[in-house]
């Protein structure tokens, strides 16, 4: 004998399904195959060395500097 | 809760990540009538539950790429759709107190039993779509998604973003209402018998 739980529940699980219209099921596939091509085609970027361009940014900042230094040294700055 | 098997889901999941549109058609197909008919119930209009399911799989496909490859599909789509409706609720606004006899699936409500419930259903359905529909939408979808969807209320939990023990209550309390809304002590008669 079902309880009216049971009742409840069953029903619930047989309600019949529900879908979009096939014409609309088609329009949205077709846009989501063209997203998830974009979004699988777009490469991750390469990932830049950091180190090398810091280190050369750093030598030059202070090869400028002594550079300078020297300059106002022999004009008398 | 696994539409198909765990290792044919990881398999699924690998597929979508690298683009394969026939991975995308095996989830979309699989996964499309339940996600629509999960927002139909829980929203009660049927072109905002389009709307929500369009957004729902536009959403897989442009996060595909960053997906786990343990991603737990249904309930991956499940917890989008879900939290795309709350969004949408926000936004609108939404009185959800509406008098139910008004409300029905169908863009234009009719009194009494539709001819969808007619044909397709018979009365226990009608009532049962016409309690759903009395139910505050924190009971509908607690209903759906461990009734209906059979969701673990662990899973559900996470979908709804609420404790297990939180949804449990939730749930004990749904069934409850939706019991009292079905009016069961009245006799069920069968159309067309």
């Amino acid at each position: 004998m079902m309880d009216d739980d049971d009742i409840a529940s069953a029903g619930l699980r047989l309600l019949p399904p529900e879908d979009v219209s096939v014409s609309r099921a088609r329009r949205l596939r077709g846009r989501c195959h063209d997203e998830l091509r974009r979004s699988t085609a777009a490469e991750p970027a390469p990932r830049r060395p950091l180190v090398g361009p810091a280190l050369i940014g750093a030598w030059s900042a202070l090869y400028l500097a002594a550079t300078l230094r020297a300059a106002a040294a022999i004009y008398g700055f | 809760m696994h539409w198909m098997g765990v290792d044919d889901e990881a398999e699924l999941v690998a597929r979508l990540r690298s683009g394969d549109a026939d991975a995308f058609d095996a989830i979309y197909d699989g996964y499309r009538p339940r996600i629509f008919g999960f927002l139909l119930r829980l929203s009660r209009r049927r072109t905002v539950a389009e709307d929500l399911l369009d957004e729902t799989f536009l959403r897989l496909v442009r996060h595909a790429p960053a997906l786990r490859p343990d991603t737990n599909l249904g309930a991956w789509l499940f917890t989008v759709a879900r939290n795309l409706y709350w969004s949408y609720r926000r936004a609108s606004a939404l009185e959800d107190d509406v008098e139910p006899a008004t409300l029905s699936l169908w863009p234009i409500a009719a009194p009494g039993p539709s001819p969808f419930d007619l044909v397709v259903g018979g009365e226990l359905e009608a009532r049962l779509e016409r309690a759903l529909q009395a139910l505050p939408p924190q009971h509908r979808e607690v209903l759906l998604l461990v009734i209906r969807e059979g969701m673990r209320p662990s899973e559900a939990a996470d979908v709804c973003g609420v404790t297990a023990e939180a949804l449990r209550q939730r749930l004990a309390r749904a069934r409850a209402a939706l019991i009292r809304h079905m009016d069961l002590e009245r006799p069920i008669r069968r159309y067309g018998t």
